[in-house]
């Protein structure tokens, strides 16, 4: 009975403790939305009737190049005769983040606020939404635009130019339908398959040679050593764990590596069973000859990328000097085993041709 | 072999000198997209003496509303380096999106079809009835710009939209030294059966050998906060390897992998995610597992950390591990990155039983568009004890109208 009540307790216990802690890291969590105490008024100065370029009076005449101007302490005291403070008024009635947005957005997007003022007549906020609100978030989100500006010819061939002047350096990811998060390596392949174009509208041809590419200089993991967080191919201790993920995968490697990669970069390095005082990849009996399991073959099978890597060209007569026609090695096809490939055609004649 | 630096020289700098006049043709276009020049320099020491640098020049611009083009070379510097070619090609198109064609030096992914690194052209058409056709043709990049004696390329794909999706046919088939190397057929699909569930599927024939090389499909279900996906893989390497090696000719032995993937954004700033499988190996079943978190320590995810926990089975093969990473924006100008991993063999043989990696990094970004990084590497591997490196880079972005 007592083992039942000190079970309910610590149950509660547990409980009370998670929901404390879940309370405790709302902020960190993003559970509590993170309002900006410093973020201007809008609101309280849109209620009083005052219009909006009455402070932003550079908002029509700004090019779409232009350094971003926002209100100066003089736009402020023409109202506020008795400024409480000695400061720059924007140091405390003015949110940071804003600021950095309309930069951000200045920067990288091909937007007349001009045309726009002119067109709705003023009523800026008809976009700004974030006026209504705690005005914490001012930029109006693509999904505003696209309420007025369908862009239907613009998305079919993937003209994202009209607007953004360079995905590629703004790095923003369109979050309703594309996330590219750790399962993006297992499937961008097939996504690539089915909507190019999609992917071309970010991406370059440099994006898919940086890990396709037969002349990659590094792999973009290692030329952005600095990006932790992304998901890359290869990424932190890969060159220890190369070999375990490689048996666990036969013939992935081979989507971007040359089959005799593996050799050229052991021999680079100095990690090759061909080197003197290098360490043999394989165990003792590998080849039926010793004490071993003679196991090559069933590893061979198992994973011939794996026998290529080092073995293809001119090391494949190691194979050949037993399997071939009439020699001990015996034939190496599984049952039923057939090519299109003359017996005169590599491989066939290495062993079918005397 | 590794072609040394000084007789590789010519060919990288007769690459710039491409790259130069590209960028010189670049005058302004009423689009007023502008000229993008880029360069990044590396620098990467070790601790018993050895270093190396690189060289990366990237390239683009819009000549015309109908014609751009792309290039990205690299120099290295130190023992066996050489430069390289990676992008330099120019795309033209109809101003309606009917027709492209891109010649030079790229990547082409044609659907199901293995992306290939080619030099030569790609053209698209797209007819009526949302029917796409595509048609490639070229040599295979070699690196280090290695000898060609009748190395080719040719392939086409036709897809149409069907049922809100599209499908695929393509055909591919490449000659080594003028040996039939690969010819196989591949078939893709995609599909948006409703507004939160999509599936894809991809099925590569060998046609020389006969037999599936690669077959891969998935299905997705999601909500705004919710992703579970289901996945399978295949792949048979012997039908992966070009017909002309040794190795191609000892029969279907194929590797399965499929489980289940959920991602869920348990928090505004929390996602939390999870991955379970099986790989299937000539009979022998092993576990895939992984499961990770990450949380943003601010609205935009400047700042954030991570852990992610894997392990993989297999007899001989298997290994757990541990990763953590960390990013922290002091300001718009300066970050801080740390990343750090522990795996463990469950079969050292020999090579340590503990495979320690580390890295910890500072960024600067300045304004005028100029970004330095540097960072230190440390790690203890089956090769060596262990290995302190130390990597830096420097970057320049110019943009001109």
């Amino acid at each position: 009975m007592s083992l039942k009540i000190s079970r309910r307790i610590s149950r509660r216990t547990g409980v009370l403790l998670a929901l404390l802690l879940v309370g405790a890291c709302a902020g960190v969590l993003g559970l509590r939305h993170n309002v900006q105490s410093g973020a201007f008024p809008h609101r309280a100065h849109v209620i009083k009737g005052i219009r909006c370029n009455e402070c932003h009076t550079t908002i029509t005449t700004d090019g779409d190049d232009s350094p971003v101007v926002l209100p100066s302490d003089q736009s402020c005291l023409t109202c506020h005769k008795k400024p409480h403070d000695t400061r720059p008024c924007r140091d405390c009635h003015g949110s940071p983040d804003n600021a950095a947005a309309a930069v951000e957005a200045r920067t990288h997007l091909k937007f007349s606020h001009n045309q726009h003022v002119s067109k709705l007549s003023g009523d800026c906020v008809r976009c700004h939404t974030g006026v209504h609100d705690d005005g914490s978030a001012l930029r109006p989100q693509m999904a505003t635009c696209l309420a007025c500006h369908t862009h239907k010819a613009q998305f079919e061939p993937g003209k994202c130019e009209v607007c953004h002047k360079d995905l590629e350096t703004e790095r923003v990811l369109p979050a309703s339908h594309l996330v590219h998060d750790q399962a993006w390596l297992r499937n961008h392949g097939n996504a690539a398959s089915s909507s190019s174009s999609m992917c071309a509208t970010c991406h370059t041809q440099s994006s898919c040679a940086a890990c396709h590419g037969r002349t990659t200089a590094a792999l973009p993991g290692r030329l952005n050593f600095d990006n932790t967080m992304e998901n890359t191919i290869h990424q932190a201790g890969f060159a220890s764990r190369h070999s375990n993920e490689a048996h666990a995968a036969p013939g992935t490697c081979l989507a971007c590596h040359d089959q005799r990669s593996c050799r050229t970069c052991h021999e680079n390095k100095g990690v090759s069973a061909t080197i003197a005082g290098s360490r043999n990849p394989h165990p003792p009996g590998w080849v039926g000859i010793g004490s071993g399991d003679n196991a090559h073959g069933r590893e061979a099978r198992r994973d011939p990328a794996a026998c290529a890597a080092c073995h293809s060209g001119a090391g494949e007569q190691l194979c050949v000097g037993c399997h071939k026609v009439g020699g001990v090695g015996g034939n190496p096809h599984p049952p039923g085993y057939r090519s299109q490939q003359p017996m005169s055609a590599l491989p066939c004649r290495l062993c079918h041709l005397p | 072999m590794a072609s040394s630096i000084s007789d590789n020289a010519p060919r990288a700098l007769g690459t710039l000198g491409t790259l130069v006049v590209i960028a010189g043709l670049g005058t302004p276009v009423a689009s007023a997209d502008p000229l993008r020049l880029r360069a990044d320099a590396y620098a990467f020491g070790n601790g018993s003496g050895g270093a190396a640098g690189l060289l990366s020049l990237q390239g683009r611009d819009k000549f015309t509303p109908w014609l751009d083009a792309e290039a990205q070379i690299w120099l290295g510097a130190g023992d066996g380096s050489y430069g390289d070619v990676l992008i330099i090609a120019a795309n033209a198109r109809d101003l309606k999106g009917r027709a492209s064609i891109r010649v030079g030096r790229q990547i082409v992914v044609a659907g199901a079809l293995r992306p290939m690194h080619l030099d030569g052209l790609d053209a698209h058409v797209r007819a009526p009835a949302g029917i796409d056709v595509e048609a490639f043709a070229g040599f295979p990049v070699i690196a280090q710009s290695g000898p060609r004696q009748f190395d080719w390329l040719v392939g086409a794909r036709v897809s149409r939209r069907i049922w809100g999706g599209r499908i695929g046919v393509g055909a591919m088939e490449s000659r080594d030294h003028g040996a039939l190397d690969t010819r196989e057929i591949g078939v893709d699909g995609s599909w948006p059966v409703n507004k939160r569930i999509d599936v894809t599927g991809a099925v590569v024939l060998d046609t020389i050998r006969f037999g599936l090389a690669e077959t891969r499909a998935s299905a997705m279900w999601s909500t705004r906060k919710l992703r579970l996906e289901l996945f399978g893989v295949q792949r048979t390497a012997a039908h992966l390897l070009p017909a002309t090696s040794l190795f191609s000719v000892l029969g279907d032995v194929p590797a399965f992998r499929t489980g289940g993937a959920a991602r869920w954004r348990a928090a505004p700033r929390l996602d939390v995610t999870a991955t379970a499988g099986a790989r299937i190996i000539d009979g022998e079943v092993a576990e895939d597992l992984s499961a990770g978190t990450r949380l943003r320590l601010n609205d935009s995810g400047t700042s954030a950390v991570g852990l992610e926990l894997t392990r993989e089975g297999g007899a001989g093969y298997a290994w757990t591990g541990a990763r953590a990473t960390g990013r922290y924006t002091f300001c718009p100008a300066w970050m801080a990155s740390a990343e750090f991993e522990l795996a463990r063999p469950d079969d050292d043989r020999g090579r340590g039983k503990l495979w320690p990696w580390g890295l910890a990094a500072v960024t600067w970004r300045s304004e005028s568009k100029w970004d330095a990084a540097m960072a230190v590497e440390a790690s203890a591997s089956p090769e060596l004890r262990y290995r302190v490196d130390v990597l830096a880079r420097l970057s320049r972005r110019w943009e001109a109208l």
